[in-house]
């Protein structure tokens, strides 16, 4: 395919709003119905398969720039969705460090996480977002983080079962005594 | 550096607590058994853990019959049927090892007490550690490069945390997935004791990183943000960093019990990953009366 951009007559810096409205007269001027009996219906018909797969083309590169996968890294996501973490890390270190863009950051993080390199997973993450502060994806991580090193995971506690030691001493002592009361000796010294 | 994987008492029932108790006199009787009085020295919550961690992942559940403490024969005790598992002998010996090793190390890097003390600790327990060696050859071999790899870290004087958790975080990764058949099993069993051994050496760092820093000994932490451990004090940037990375170690951990297939003593595992490590974080810096701030 030729430059979608130059198809749709438009700069690769268009707004969203740009493109739509360079499609839309586009569509109105090659549209099949103008052409009904006419001997250039064929063309036509040829340029708004065109049009139409030239708006798709951008719309779809917009898409994966504002979050989610972009064509680049889609084999380094799927080998991570495979757990194959070691051969996702050699083809990201093989990423000449000019070319590291936050996508690499973010997927880097991931390799580096289940690691359990927690530390350098976050600095990660935290480039990822910096570099692209409206990208959900990385925002994520960065607020799970977040949320697991305040203890957010003790509220997942399945059982219900958490540290929230209200007065731990006196839990301790009460359970002492009915442990002594029922025969057993919890704490041997009380 | 034991001790940091433990129970939290007020969330048991009495029955775990039972439970959890039978394991850790079952794992001093194998000691005794198995090796000796001097042995028995190297009883540890950790181990008791990791017996019952595999106990857990076993196909077939340990038994457990009544009988009598050697040092309180006043008190009748449940203990665990030698036969129905292999993970109290192994967690024995591992514990032997380990506990050799660290004495040793202990022995090169402390001064005057605690010095004469591990040198006269290692000395009774020479033997025993030549028998476990005997039985655990592979564990042996990964104690000893795990040994060599901490004392390479502290020679580079890293201020890089996961690197310097790693030595110990690897060797409990391999202890914690010994014997599983299973590849997807193994794999989150190994990813668990990862995280298990990290914690394990960052808990140690945090809380020697005051001492560390007064007597200029190698600390992770202190090379971290040497400011943050000025004379006897920890600031509250560093205590905040500390026990934001610990909890989130556990987290890590959190992530993979959870796909794990327990068979036996679920609820106690749940109550040390869930309530006794993040009491560990808390203990840190806060004495048992106050409340934490969940």
């Amino acid at each position: 395919m030729k430059n979608p951009y130059d198809i749709l007559g438009v700069s690769p810096t268009a707004s969203d709003e740009e493109i739509k409205t360079a499609y839309r007269n586009l569509a109105r001027k090659y549209h099949p119905d103008q052409y009904d009996a006419n001997p250039l219906s064929e063309l036509a018909q040829e340029k708004m398969k065109e049009i139409n797969d030239a708006y798709d083309a951008i719309v779809r590169e917009r898409q994966s720039r504002s979050g989610g996968a972009s064509a680049g890294y889609i084999d380094i996501r799927s080998l991570i969705a495979q757990r194959r973490y070691a051969q996702a890390e050699e083809l990201l270190d093989g990423v000449l460090p000019a070319a590291r863009n936050a996508e690499w950051y973010f997927l880097k993080g991931q390799v580096l996480y289940q690691k359990g390199w927690i530390e350098e997973a976050n600095r990660h993450f935290t480039v990822a977002s910096n570099m692209e502060p409206n990208n959900a994806e990385y925002r994520n991580a960065v607020q799970k983080s977040t949320y697991q090193r305040n203890g957010g995971y003790m509220h997942n506690a399945p059982n219900g079962c958490t540290f929230s030691a209200c007065d731990v001493c006196s839990t301790l002592i009460c359970a002492d005594c009915c442990c002594e009361c029922m025969g057993g000796d919890c704490i041997s010294c009380c | 550096m034991f001790g940091y994987i433990r129970i939290h008492k007020p969330e048991l029932t009495f029955r775990e607590y039972e439970q959890y108790r039978s394991i850790y006199c079952s794992l001093c009787e194998a000691l005794g058994q198995r090796y000796g009085l001097a042995a028995r020295m190297t009883l540890s919550y950790d181990f008791t853990f990791l017996s019952m961690f595999h106990m857990a992942l076993s196909e077939t559940p340990a038994t457990f019959r009544v009988g009598r403490c050697p040092f309180r024969p006043t008190k009748k005790r449940a203990f665990c049927d030698r036969e129905s598992t292999d993970a109290l002998d192994y967690a024995a010996d591992v514990a032997v090892i380990l506990t050799y090793h660290k004495l040793a190390d202990t022995v090169t890097d402390e001064r005057s007490f605690k010095k004469v003390f591990a040198a006269f600790a290692r000395a009774i327990l020479k033997r025993d550690f030549k028998k476990a060696v005997h039985h655990r050859s592979l564990e042996a071999q990964w104690a000893q490069k795990f040994m060599e790899a901490q004392a390479a870290i502290e020679r580079e004087n890293s201020d890089f945390i996961d690197a310097a958790a790693h030595p110990t975080a690897e060797f409990l990764s391999r202890l914690a997935s010994v014997g599983i058949v299973d590849d997807d099993v193994r794999y989150t069993a190994e990813r668990f004791g990862y995280g298990l051994g990290r914690f394990i050496y960052l808990c140690d760092a945090a809380e020697d990183a005051p001492d560390d820093a007064k007597r200029r000994r190698f600390n992770v932490f202190v090379n971290r943000d040497p400011q943050g451990f000025q004379g006897d004090k920890v600031s509250d940037e560093a205590k905040e960093y500390i026990t934001q990375c610990l909890h989130q170690t556990v987290a890590f951990c959190t992530e993979y019990y959870e796909h794990l297939p327990i068979q036996q003593f679920d609820s106690i595992l749940r109550n040390i990953i869930y309530a006794g490590m993040p009491s560990t974080i808390h203990r840190l810096y806060h004495s048992a009366q106050e409340e934490p701030k969940v």
